[in-house]
């Protein structure tokens, strides 16, 4: 089946279409009649693990200065009323926006244009950092980003400084780029064959006029492979503390790492595994915590991710008054690993759950640039992704009962967050 | 009132249901609206809970409750929808369990809980309850009593009786639709005293605080009401607006300052929204203030405006969830959604420049009815 066949069997698109520019920037081009705008996204294969120690936040900061760059074509698209907005992930930046259909060729320019982007000032660069802070005040206080444990649980989960990367890095250690750095960074992976353009437009005349001659004056970088870490070893069990006087309820984690990429076949079961605990029938893990004040379980760094190489956390969240003992909370997280009964039905309505999620996401002409560049500059393999129903499909209880016993040996690590410590 | 829009393309159904809860003022309403929104999907199907009988069709149910009622929004395979409607009726005609309500009981009590620890959840409620009651003295107080009061007086819960449907999908749905038997509007009338709401909240923060200034304006389908959507656009509305000009770009202290029209059934609640370091608190609100008393019309920036709020229009309609939901949106205000995408955009593109001036003048430049400050 080809990967086109593939995305209509997800229900994503009409036609689907590759190219593969001379600069060596991908193309992935799809009509969606329901469409009103043109949408588009490009994926720039660095993100937060790309970094090292000690330019810590550099790949977050070099978003916000590309992003933010005053320059004709941001006026231009904005006096349209397009928007461009960009986000970091670990394993790649990703540039957004949309447009109405007539200025189509407007928005992609503008996002081409953050792949030849060199540099900034001094000036520029102090100046955004201290919105970079601004951000970061704003996601503590929030309960998405920095909802527990998200923004605490890599640091507790690995040893490893690219792993154990929050996506924000330090301030301090930012205050400390220069224009000479920050150029470097652009220059080493902002090139066109580091990076995937995706567009959604609702026809292929429309595609065409705005992907028409862009891509003509992009030169050629060097290019860093991506997705090809190794998972760390997670030795210790040791409980990481953080301590929040004024929370009137701990949180504690349970968290492991996976190793594997998203896609692979042992985060599709560890999502169903993921699922089956919380939900759709209350919930195992509910019944075996009744005093719990609410239990979440997910794979990755954010719920639902498609664009993560390995290693992946797996990560069981429980908020309990502080009264109970965040150790003994995860013990009974280790026994429901252990003796959970997941039954068939369970499986079925979980993998339901997850293809109508991911269809939805397919279907969704803004997001759907957004998710094929993501998978496909990190995975390099754009129908893994569209392949998803179908692999999820094939998930046993068998093997998410593996999964699950398996997790239940490994090593763990436990991060609580409350006034108790 | 239900609507249904045939999107042939579209291999997903989306369907949004409005319960209006009959409860008093628009607090109980909240209160009454998130412990349902806690208890529908478990209520039982044949036994079943309704979220997993539904899933096992592979549909995606979410709830949410706001001064207005419940919204429940599903999204779904096209081909199982008429069996997706007859299921809900099911479980909304079911009776809940002791076990049931106490479960849905204690995870309203944590929602509330989160959502005081978050300043934006918090501000965002508070907004959103002001859009339906006159009286904005004691949001909190009364939220919090209502949800205190909610175990006790359990009994005397609101039914659920769906008043409006929306639907987006592959083929018109109406004669499905009908199925869910909406009822009359039965929202009640509020108290209608004019205070203002000036809250100083303390809660789990670094060094930033955040500012939400909000001035009542008239409801949709006044004449000054697409006039104040483009000031807020021209104010707060995008990367080049004035706002993010004066606080993110040129002074750096604000990574996201924004501000918002947003209507209600019995006016509209005009919002500037920013956080800054603490230190700079009293300039922000000094900023944001002068801002709107002296707004001057500038015809680059009232075409961008209005580029944008059309250009969102059409990006919402684009999305089956969007586009649902703004049905919804419709719905709730008691407009009806048949060509209100049309009207809209067509009152979008008359105004002028003027008439964005004199609706600032006329609505923005007294003392705002909300001035929240979350430190």
């Amino acid at each position: 089946m080809s990967v086109a066949e593939r995305l209509v069997y997800a229900g994503t698109v009409d036609t689907a279409s590759w190219r593969s520019t001379a600069n060596g920037l991908r193309i992935v081009a799809h009509v969606d009649p329901a469409t009103e705008v043109v949408s588009a996204a490009l994926a720039v294969g660095v993100g937060s693990r790309s970094e090292t120690s000690d330019w810590s936040g550099l790949a977050h900061l070099a978003e916000h200065i590309a992003c933010g760059a005053e320059t004709s074509r941001t006026e231009a698209l904005a006096a349209v009323g397009g928007t461009c907005n960009a986000v970091t992930q670990p394993d790649l930046t990703l540039y957004f926006g949309s447009v109405t259909v007539p200025h189509g060729r407007t928005l992609i320019e503008r996002l081409l244009e953050v792949i030849s982007f060199e540099g900034a000032t001094a000036a520029r660069i102090r100046h955004e950092i201290g919105i970079v802070g601004d951000e970061i005040s704003a996601a503590m206080n929030g309960s998405v980003m920095g909802g527990f444990p998200w923004l605490w649980l890599p640091s507790a989960l690995y040893d490893e400084p690219e792993f154990a990367h929050n996506g924000y890095g330090d301030l301090q250690s930012l205050k400390r780029v220069s224009p000479t750095i920050l150029a470097a960074f652009f220059g080493r992976y902002y090139v066109a064959d580091n990076a995937v353009l995706a567009v959604t437009a609702p026809s292929l005349d429309e595609l065409n006029q705005s992907l028409h001659k862009t891509t003509a004056r992009l030169s050629r970088g060097e290019c860093r492979a991506v997705g090809s870490a190794q998972p760390p070893v997670v030795e210790s069990a040791a409980p990481v503390r953080l301590y929040a006087p004024e929370q009137p309820w701990q949180a504690t984690a349970v968290a492991w790492s996976l190793p594997c990429a998203s896609l692979d076949i042992e985060h599709l079961r560890a999502a169903v595994l993921a699922d089956a605990l919380v939900g759709p029938d209350d919930g195992v893990l509910e019944d075996a915590l009744p005093d719990a004040l609410e239990v979440a379980a997910y794979v990755g760094p954010f719920a639902d991710p498609w664009d993560v190489a390995a290693p992946l956390p797996f990560v069981v969240e429980v908020h309990h008054e502080s009264s109970a003992d965040p150790l003994v909370v995860c013990d009974a997280v280790l026994d429901v690993l252990r003796t959970a009964e997941i039954t068939d039905d369970t499986v079925t309505a979980v993998a339901g759950r997850l293809k109508t999620s991911l269809c939805q996401r397919l279907t969704d002409p803004i997001e759907n640039p957004r998710l094929l560049a993501s998978a496909e500059v990190v995975h390099g393999r754009i129908d893994a992704l569209a392949a998803v129903p179908e692999r999820l499909d094939t998930v046993s209880v068998t093997e998410v009962y593996v999964t699950a016993c398996q997790l239940a040996e490994r090593s763990h690590r436990i991060l609580t967050r409350g006034p108790r410590l | 009132m239900i609507i249904s829009i045939a999107r042939p393309s579209a291999s997903l159904a989306w369907l949004r249901l409005r319960s209006r809860l009959d409860a008093g003022r628009p607090t109980e309403v909240a209160a009454y609206g998130m412990i349902w929104a806690k208890l529908l999907p478990h209520l039982s199907v044949n036994g079943v809970p309704l979220h997993r009988e539904l899933a096992m069709r592979g549909t995606l149910l979410a709830t949410d409750a706001d001064g207005h009622g419940l919204s429940v929004q599903l999204v779904a395979n096209p081909d199982h929808l008429a069996k997706v409607i007859r299921t809900l009726r099911i479980a909304i005609q079911s009776p809940a369990s002791n076990d049931q309500v106490q479960k849905a009981y204690q995870r309203c009590m944590f929602s509330w809980r989160s959502i005081q620890e978050d300043s934006e959840s918090l501000a965002d409620l508070i907004a959103d309850i002001a859009l339906h009651t006159t009286d904005l003295s004691r949001i909190i107080e009364e939220l919090d009593k209502a949800i205190l009061n909610l175990f006790s007086d359990f009994e005397n819960l609101p039914k659920l009786a769906v008043t409006s449907v929306a639907h987006v999908g592959p083929r018109d749905e109406t004669e499905e639709l009908v199925n869910l038997t909406p009822q009359k509007n039965r929202f009640v009338a509020l108290v209608n005293r004019s205070t203002r709401f000036c809250g100083r909240l303390k809660v789990v923060s670094d060094d930033s605080a955040l500012l939400r200034l909000g001035w009542k304006v008239p409801r949709r389908g006044h004449p000054d009401f697409a006039a104040l959507a483009i000031a807020a656009r021209v104010i707060g509305g995008h990367y080049h607006s004035r706002l993010t000009r004066m606080f993110r770009t040129e002074r750096g202290w604000s990574y996201s300052p924004w501000a918002l029209l947003r209507a209600g059934p019995h006016h509209g609640l005009w919002q500037a929204s920013i956080r800054v370091p603490v230190q700079h608190l009293p300039k922000a609100v000094q900023g944001v203030r002068q801002l709107l008393n002296d707004y001057v019309a500038d015809d680059v920036e009232h075409a961008t405006a209005v580029a944008h709020a059309t250009a969102e229009t059409y990006r919402l309609w684009s999305s089956g969830e969007s586009a649902v939901s703004l049905l919804g949106y419709w719905q709730d205000l008691g407009i009806d959604p048949t060509n209100e995408k049309d009207r809209w955009l067509t009152a979008l593109s008359a105004v002028t420049t003027d008439d964005t001036v004199n609706a600032v003048h006329k609505w923005l430049t007294n003392d705002p009815h909300i001035e929240l400050i979350l430190t």
